[in-house]
């Protein structure tokens, strides 16, 4: 039921800055992040790659750093929501202040992460595309009517930034 | 729509001077220096500091958990101050008498502050005029203020509030203060954005999770898994090999002043240098309980107990009016109905947890909670040093709706870092937080209705049995344990000769507490289902049944022999039939549908809140249902911050679309069988209802809206359910495979 810590060093790469981290490589990265990093942007909500609160992107992915031990991410490349952009202008997090999506804020960094990997991939999802990506990511205010909104607008302005180029 | 607003104006100015004067006692507090050079703050009241760079800082005196208060709040003040938002910094308060209860609950925060936060703003502004006055040698009356700014309105001179701030914050508080005319409101009834909203998209707003203070270490607790049971021995040889583990102990209950709500469950204590090896060191535990009493407990038992209270009269009458008995034995015409809702968790998406450092003769806390200044004189008495010695500072909170009304884990906190001498982040899993709930209160309803020969429902009886909330928050006996169990009920709003509301509290084996709109979150759902079955039974249309019920507008106040305001609720039943009508005409009311669709209603009123929810719903033949639209309308007074109510009422009917397809807590041989969200499924994006929110434009004080948007919604949408199928739902939730 139980075994004692193996304590390793790990080379991870967060918002692009190089750390090696001494620890037990079972640990989830979360609390990598959290505690060794003290980038508390990342939440915790269950523990269990539930709820979404602590999603970052490893490599381009959006992944729930809860259940990720941190020998997986070993040497990966991780954004969280404090390197999303540099001065907190990424389009979804304009969008965001824009609908005034949060209410008690606590899973929207996750929400914020988990957008962010779906325009990477589709930057004009349609409403269908935007639940599919986004219903493993709770919130238990109720903010999804907004977070949706938040997500169209973020797209038009990238749809826009594209027709600028 | 707001004609009773104009009855009170004169009312409501008097109250918001006389509460203003109550709290702002002390005025005279020392200047602070701020970090930047040169720059002073001076405090004009404990709400307010003007910043001789004329920035204006402005406490919150409430927690924030997502409801908008650190927004609406310093809105209200800001705005009778005339300052511009863009010079408003909010500042959180710490727990402290001066800012009156500071409990989040019942819908209060507004509706409770509102008057002493434009008393603050009306007195800062007087004190700058003052001082204005002073320099410029005008008469007073040739000065005004606009944003920031006091100014000579005959030549336009003007002076910042920042320049005035020194002067100002020496002159004593006038004897009156005027407030503004509501005409000349700059932000209330204006959409303002939350202030923290940047910090929450960057990642870096602060909640109890992220507390960090020197030295600190976390801890976790492993508790009993049936509530109330005891350590009986337990080995912490394995724990103690854990690299990071540094001290396993044993927590013994404790529950200071009788409160439950600060009940210390007790169990075994791991110390350790970060979450991972608390949880190790945790999983690594080997204990043996000693169970106690409520092993036996489990909820198919309870439904057990609640039917056998079938046909037998409540505990106690809670409101008799005219002759039950004669009309249930006179009238051929009756209905009878039972109704069930259960047990439910809060699952708040931050996990309990606080931060304690106890030293010798003081305590510096960190945290997020409903109620900090229980917190302060609840671990004051426990540690047994004054309550100023506490201090408790508020982070924002990842959701409350009521869970953090209960502080045991602020308590655990504390009792961990005195036994440990260091500062201690005391920290609860999903697990824990879903175990350890302090659950809504499960309910069965009784109801019986008596007809006439012209339909018209002339007897009405509701026996509600459910667990007492008082009882399972205070320690002996409560002399009044229904009071926090028959609103939403007793306060029948409507019309009927013969009326009978009967209680009985039943035993429950895991620990209740306060829930979003407490038992209005049961007894309106019973209320407004069997008003429909009524309705339906005599087909006459819901809609008209309700508005013919309700009768013409006029205020209603009953007396009830319970303590406090709960004993004589009071509502206008022409603002509750103003919302009816509004959700009824915005959701189309009786227009057609298209097939196998089905349309609700249901309503109620919370303190001085009214709100009416229309439903349109499908139920798939697989048994799936659909919510088409829901529609809700809301009169809540004046209204500070529209996107603010509109953000409540879209959390409530998330809520409520919750309540009837997903939630339930059950509990078997005394243990929850929940853990996770696996299992207490929050509402996805894909299953979000579409919502239309419609707010009663009106002059009344604000009331709240925190609560009031929810108890309405289950049943708006199992009445939908019954007209799309004529499957009448009494059981929540509903479960489709059924």
């Amino acid at each position: 039921m139980w075994e004692l810590l193996k304590v390793d060093k790990y080379f991870l790469r967060v918002n692009g800055k190089k750390h090696q981290i001494k620890t037990d490589g079972a640990k989830p990265l979360l609390w990598v992040l959290r505690e060794d990093l003290n980038l508390t942007g990342s939440k915790f909500g269950c523990g269990f790659g539930i709820c979404g609160a602590c999603t970052v992107h490893i490599d381009g992915k959006a992944v729930r750093t809860c259940i990720l031990a941190v020998s997986e991410a070993d040497g990966k490349n991780i954004i969280t929501i404090e390197g999303l952009s540099k001065e907190g202008d990424h389009p979804l997090q304009k969008a965001w202040i824009a609908e005034n999506v949060p209410q008690c804020g606590y899973c929207q960094a996750g929400q914020i992460m988990q957008a962010a990997e779906l325009l990477e991939h589709n930057s004009t999802p349609t409403d269908e595309e935007i639940d599919k990506a986004m219903k493993k990511n709770l919130c238990r205010c109720g903010t999804y009517l907004r977070i949706r909104r938040a997500i169209h607008r973020a797209s038009k302005t990238l749809k826009k930034a594209k027709l600028d180029e | 729509m707001n004609k009773a607003g104009k009855f009170n104006r004169r009312n409501f100015i008097k109250i918001a001077v006389s509460a203003s004067g109550g709290l702002l006692l002390s005025f005279k507090l020392p200047q602070i220096n701020l970090a930047a050079e040169n720059v002073k703050d001076h405090k004009l009241n404990i709400f307010v500091e003007v910043v001789t760079d004329n920035t204006v800082k402005i406490t919150a005196p409430l927690p924030e958990l997502g409801q908008g208060v650190r927004t609406a709040l310093p809105m209200i003040l800001a705005d009778e101050m005339d300052v511009s938002w863009e010079s408003v910094k909010v500042i959180q308060a710490q727990a402290n008498e001066k800012f009156g209860g500071m409990t989040v609950g019942g819908s209060f925060s507004v509706a409770g502050y509102y008057d002493a936060m434009r008393g603050a703003g009306a007195l800062a502004r007087e004190l700058l005029i003052s001082a204005a006055e002073k320099r410029l040698n005008v008469p007073r009356e040739n000065l005004v203020t606009k944003e920031n700014k006091v100014i000579n309105k005959t030549n336009g001179k003007s002076f910042t509030y920042g320049e005035l701030a020194e002067e100002a914050a020496k002159i004593p508080r006038p004897e009156k203060i005027p407030l503004k005319d509501s005409k000349d409101f700059n932000f209330i009834g204006k959409s303002v954005k939350r202030v923290d909203i940047d910090d929450i998209v960057t990642g870096k707003a602060g909640y109890g999770y992220d507390v960090e203070v020197p030295g600190m270490l976390y801890a976790m607790i492993e508790r009993c898994p049936v509530h109330g049971g005891l350590v009986k021995k337990f080995d912490a040889g394995n724990a103690l090999k854990i690299s990071g583990v540094k001290q396993v102990f044993e927590l013994k209950p404790l529950v200071v002043g009788g409160q439950k709500y600060g009940a210390i469950r007790g169990g075994i204590v791991i110390v350790a240098d970060g979450f991972w090896s608390a949880q190790k060191g945790r999983e690594a535990l080997e204990i043996e309980w000693d169970e106690g009493e409520n092993a036996k407990f489990g909820t198919d038992e309870l439904r057990k107990t609640f039917q056998q209270l079938k046909d037998k009269p409540g505990q106690k009458v809670i409101y008799k009016k005219g002759n039950t008995e004669k009309a249930f034995k006179t009238e051929k015409k009756q209905i009878t109905a039972e109704y069930e809702l259960p047990i439910l968790a809060h699952g708040c998406l931050e996990p309990m947890n606080f931060t304690a450092d106890v030293k010798p003769d003081s305590c510096r806390m960190w945290g997020p909670t409903q109620a900090p200044r229980n917190i302060q004189n609840l671990v004051a008495e426990m540690l047994k040093i004054p309550a100023e010695k506490v201090e408790v500072n508020l982070t924002l909170a990842g959701g409350g709706f009521g869970r953090r009304l209960a502080y045991d884990y602020a308590m655990e906190a504390a009792a961990v870092s005195k036994e440990v001498g260091k500062p201690i982040k005391l920290v609860w899993t999903r697990p824990d937080s879903t175990h350890h709930d302090y659950f809504r209160p499960p309910s069965y309803h009784f109801m019986k209705a008596a007809l006439n020969e012209n339909d018209e429902l002339i007897g009405w009886y509701h026996h509600i049995a459910t667990a007492s909330l008082l009882k399972n928050i205070n320690v002996g006996d409560v002399q009044y344990p229904e009071v926090y169990d028959v609103t939403g009920a007793a306060d029948f709003p409507y019309d009927v000769q013969n009326l009978l509301v009967e209680y009985t509290s039943v035993d429950v084996g895991v620990q209740m507490g306060s829930w979003r709109s407490v038992s209005h979150s049961f007894n309106v759902f019973a209320v407004n289902s069997f008003l429909d079955e009524i309705a339906q039974t005599a087909e006459i249309d819901p809609l008209e049944f309700q508005l013919k019920l309700l009768g013409k507008s006029r205020d209603v106040e009953i007396q009830l022999d319970l303590p406090g305001s709960r004993g004589k609720p009071g509502w206008n039943t022409g603002r509750l039939v103003n919302v009816l009508k509004l959700a009824a005409e915005k959701g189309g009311w009786g227009k057609p549908l298209p097939k196998g669709r089905g349309r609700g209603i249901a309503c109620c009123f919370f303190k001085k809140t009214y709100v009416a929810q229309v439903a349109e719903v499908s139920v798939s033949t697989k048994g799936k249902l659909k919510i088409h639209r829901l529609i809700t309308a809301i009169d809540c007074g004046r209204v500070v911050n529209p996107d603010g109510v509109l953000a409540q009422v879209e959390g409530a009917a998330m809520d409520g679309a919750a309540t009837v397809t997903k939630w339930e807590i059950t509990a078997k041989n005394g243990r929850v069988e929940q853990s996770t969200f696996k299992d207490f499924p929050l509402l996805t994006i894909d299953e979000a209802p579409p919502l239309e929110v419609y707010i009663v434009p009106s002059e009344e004080h604000p009331a709240g809206t925190g609560e009031p948007p929810y108890p309405a919604v289950a049943p708006a949408i199992t009445n939908a359910i019954f007209a799309a199928t004529g499957k009448r739902i009494r059981r929540l939730p509903f479960k489709s495979e059924e």
